[in-house]
């Protein structure tokens, strides 16, 4: 019982930060409508087996007993697919079906309803009246800015814990093949990287350590660790974004130098424009290349693979560096998160009361004590308490089967990711405990080491425009193949080759397309159009401590 | 000289000589096949065996024909769930319903378009074969289905697919072709009307072309999924092969979705895949044989014009 109370008392905590004191208030001084009001909330449907209908589930009926029968609202939930959103969604505005809601990840896919007219503007004080809890939380995390169009508000916006620390993502490596050819550490400047990588080469260990897979286009080759300082914010505005891989860019330039360098050595498998994702993901399994990363979970599959077919191997995860390596080029510069999950639009059919009912959804979702039983499920069945701390049953099959990533479609409207505790306790609990290596204090420290590094003004945010940027539309698919076409080609070139057929593809990327999208970005920046730097001090960094 | 021409391409009854003389052109043919069967066959092999192979072996990537860490987890979760059942349940009555009206709409178009004493056979001609050109295109098709109510409905994956121009084509020439007037002109005389030749005359003496379009129909709407994946939302009403096409599009999409959520998008586990596509696939695969032949008489009744 202890344990129980204990346990609630941290969950509460988490959220304080996030909570005024009122919430609790607001909820009760909500009225039901008089009428009946319907809303229709949109679901990614996934298309995974074991996953309850999105539509119509325990928890669907949940939301209904809990909260819209409460104030006489319907809360229906329509099935967007996942792999063809936009097209859904342009199939509901057609037939006037939109739902009440429409929300998405990426900024530009909601500035384009927006230009579209699927969206409505709406007045941030009404939503602040309505959801207090929601709307604090987006000023104190400075959010306001990425809700509005041309001076309307046409967005609210989920919140993305530690969305600046990108410690969720980690990259694996071989600490034994680093201990045999005589490192105790593992290597985060190029010299030290480079000698390691020939000496594993040299010891027959692997043939190609570097591995490597096919360049997909989109967020391939992010650069943000080669761009100069202080960064030209027009430049970033214009060349920063990865949607768009961006040759011709002096930091690309250096970074495809270098894998050309890497490939002549014989680093790099010869035949990595032909290996997936899976491909590489394979190889490291099979103990062929040195390193892989991915996002850490409590159930990292390929983490257990790896230890199944390589018994008495050992990883390390690869550390923070807050060098300035002078002779590779490069610095602590890295790429955060949006600083938003979804980004909530209303639709343009919405009446007042739908609104209304909808921002009432959003604030009910975000009181705590909804979101954990959301997030987490029921005592016993979902999850169970360990130390305090909740920890989901991974193998439930009940009549609370939760859906995707833990219902996570269904409360992304408010946040976007599970908390439970501290940092600590978020970082244990999203890594395996079971394989005969444990990551949690590395990634602890890595998750430190990162904060000093954004504290001290290395963080890039990727520019976000509020204008709909149609010559991206237009040209994007084929700037990414074509991309993709040259790199390959300026990856496998003699070296002494690279620097011409640089200037020559860029060019050419120029002449396909890419002139037009960055003139476009450079207007859309001129006028104010976009988001802009922030913090970017770049001190210099001590680790060490 | 004729005689032996005529020997080489004799059989001799005892069957000894049935074939003549095996070339380098057979042989070549022969081997040709072989490859095209093996790219049809060693797909389907290696999706068995990694449908019952340990989650490492198939991340090792080290499965190819023959499985390795033999379990039947991914069958047994199939089943346990319950969906990809109730799913495959559901499919083949909507293939049923869906090949019977399908064959009523195809002969009631197709018959009376074959008499020539038919007025403004030309007219309805062109009007029937028109949508085999043309399409309005998805949202008109999507605003019509709302308009009729038929979104998020059984119905919809059967009434707007049931008129095919195509099978209408082949069942209008094997009539013109294979049915003599002299026969309907005799039940006339008779005093037979239209509909009595059709059901006791024409239909009965039609059973191949009847079977062919049948497996046409069937085979087409068990393979379509694009009609499920715009008009129907309810998890109810999916069919066996959307929900294929989603368990291997998410894989495949996984990656652009990890960076747009910025966290790992978890896809259905390989093994399972494979599973799944075997539990929708097998059933079919032990039912065709049986029905081989009328594809291939199929293919050749649409060739013949008239």
């Amino acid at each position: 019982m202890t344990r129980k109370i204990l346990a609630l008392v941290l969950a509460s905590l988490m959220l304080l930060a996030l909570i005024p004191a009122a919430s609790a208030e607001t909820t009760a001084q909500w009225e039901p409508f008089a009428e009946n009001v319907s809303i229709t909330i949109p679901v990614y449907d996934r298309g995974q087996a074991g996953v309850p209908n999105v539509e119509s589930n325990t928890w669907t009926q949940w939301i209904q007993e809990n909260f819209g029968n409460k104030y006489n609202i319907t809360v229906n939930y329509v099935a967007i697919p996942r792999t063809d959103v936009m097209t859904k969604y342009s199939l509901l505005a057609a037939g006037e079906q939109l739902p009440t809601v429409l929300m998405e990840y990426d900024y530009p896919k909601v500035t384009q309803w927006a230009a579209d007219g699927y969206l409505t503007t709406f007045n941030m004080d009404d939503f602040a009246a309505v959801a207090p809890t929601y709307y604090k939380r987006m000023v104190d995390n400075n959010q306001l800015t990425y809700t509005q169009i041309n001076g309307e508000t046409y967005f609210a916006a989920a919140y993305r814990p530690y969305y600046d620390t990108t410690y969720t993502f980690q990259n694996f490596v071989r600490m034994d093949w680093l201990k045999q050819v005589g490192y105790d550490h593992v290597p985060t400047l190029r010299s030290e990287y480079l000698d390691a990588m020939r000496k594993i080469k040299e010891a027959g260990i692997a043939e190609h350590p570097c591995g490597g897979v096919m360049v997909t286009g989109v967020g391939s080759d992010q650069n943000y660790q080669y761009r100069e300082w202080p960064l030209n914010e027009e430049e970033w505005a214009k060349y920063g974004d990865y949607n768009i891989p961006s040759l011709g860019w002096t930091p690309n330039y250096n970074l495809l130098k270098y894998e050309n360098m890497k490939y002549n050595e014989g680093l790099t498998n010869p035949e990595y424009y032909l290996l997936s994702g899976e491909d590489d993901k394979s190889a490291f399994i099979n103990g062929e290349t040195y390193q892989y990363g991915g996002y850490i979970s409590a159930a990292m599959d390929w983490l257990t693979a790896f230890y199944e077919a390589n018994p008495g191997a050992e990883l390390a995860i690869v550390p923070v560096s807050g060098a300035i390596d002078a002779e590779a080029g490069t610095n602590p510069g890295y790429r955060t998160d949006n600083p938003f999950g979804m980004m909530v639009g209303f639709s343009k059919d919405a009446t007042p009361d739908q609104l209304k009912a909808a921002w009432m959804y959003m604030e009910w979702l975000t009181q705590p004590e909804n979101l954990f039983t959301f997030q987490w499920g029921f005592e016993g069945d979902n999850f169970n308490y360990v130390d305090g701390l909740p920890v989901s049953v991974s193998d439930y099959k009940g009549e609370h089967t939760m859906g995707f990533n833990n219902n996570k479609d269904y409360w992304c409207i408010t946040i976007e990711a599970r908390q439970a505790g501290t940092i600590e306790d978020v970082i244990s609990n999203n890594l395996p405990h079971d394989l005969p290596q444990d990551f949690t204090q590395d990634v602890i420290g890595w998750y430190y080491d990162k904060c000093k590094i954004r504290d001290a003004g290395w963080a890039i945010a990727n520019a976000l425009y509020s204008v709909s940027m149609e010559s991206e539309a237009e040209y994007q698919t084929t700037l990414v193949n074509l991309y993709k076409e040259y790199r390959d080609k300026l990856t496998m070139c003699p070296a002494d080759q690279f620097d011409a057929l640089y200037k020559e593809y860029a060019q050419a990327y120029l002449d396909a397309g890419y002139q037009e999208v960055i003139d476009e970005r450079a207007a859309a920046y001129a006028a104010g159009n976009s988001t802009h730097l922030l913090n970017q001090t770049a001190e210099e960094v001590d680790l060490s401590k | 000289m004729a005689k032996e021409k005529q020997k080489e391409f004799d059989t001799i009854s005892d069957g000894s000589h049935a074939i003549r003389k095996f070339g380098i052109g057979d042989l070549l043919i022969m081997l040709i096949l072989t490859v095209l069967s093996l790219t049809c066959i060693l797909p389907f092999i290696h999706l068995a065996a990694k449908s019952i192979s340990s989650n490492t072996a198939v991340m090792q990537k080290s499965v190819v024909l023959w499985p390795k860490g033999i379990n039947f987890d991914a069958y047994a979760s199939i089943f346990q769930d319950g969906s990809l059942v109730r799913s495959f349940t559901f499919s083949v009555w909507v293939v049923l319903i869906f090949t019977l009206l399908g064959m009523i709409a195809c002969t009631c178009a197709a018959y009376p378009l074959s008499k020539k004493r038919l007025k403004g056979r030309t007219f309805f001609t062109f009007l029937l074969m028109f949508p085999m050109y043309f399409s309005a295109g998805l949202i008109p098709n999507y605003l019509l289905l709302k308009n009729l109510h038929l979104l998020n409905n059984m119905w919809v994956l059967i009434l707007p697919l049931i008129y095919s121009a195509y099978n209408m084509l082949i069942m209008k020439s094997y009539f013109q072709s294979s049915i003599p007037d002299s026969l309907e002109e005799a039940a006339f005389l008779d005093g037979a009307n239209n509909f009595q030749i059709l059901f006791q005359v024409v239909l009965p003496l039609s059973k191949p072309i009847l079977a062919t379009l049948s497996l046409f129909y069937a085979v087409g709407r068990w393979n379509a999924y694009a009609d499920n994946k715009y008009f129907i939302t309810a998890e109810s009403l999916k069919m066996i092969q959307y929900k294929l096409y989603q368990l291997v599009a998410s894989a495949t999409e996984a990656q652009t979705a990890t960076l747009s959520e910025a966290i790992e998008v978890t896809s259905t586990p390989e093994v399972l895949q494979s599973a799944c596509i075997m539990f929708a696939t097998l059933p079919i695969i032990c039912v065709y044989p049986f029905l081989q032949k009328y594809f291939v008489k199929g293919v050749m009744i649409g060739a013949v014009k008239g």
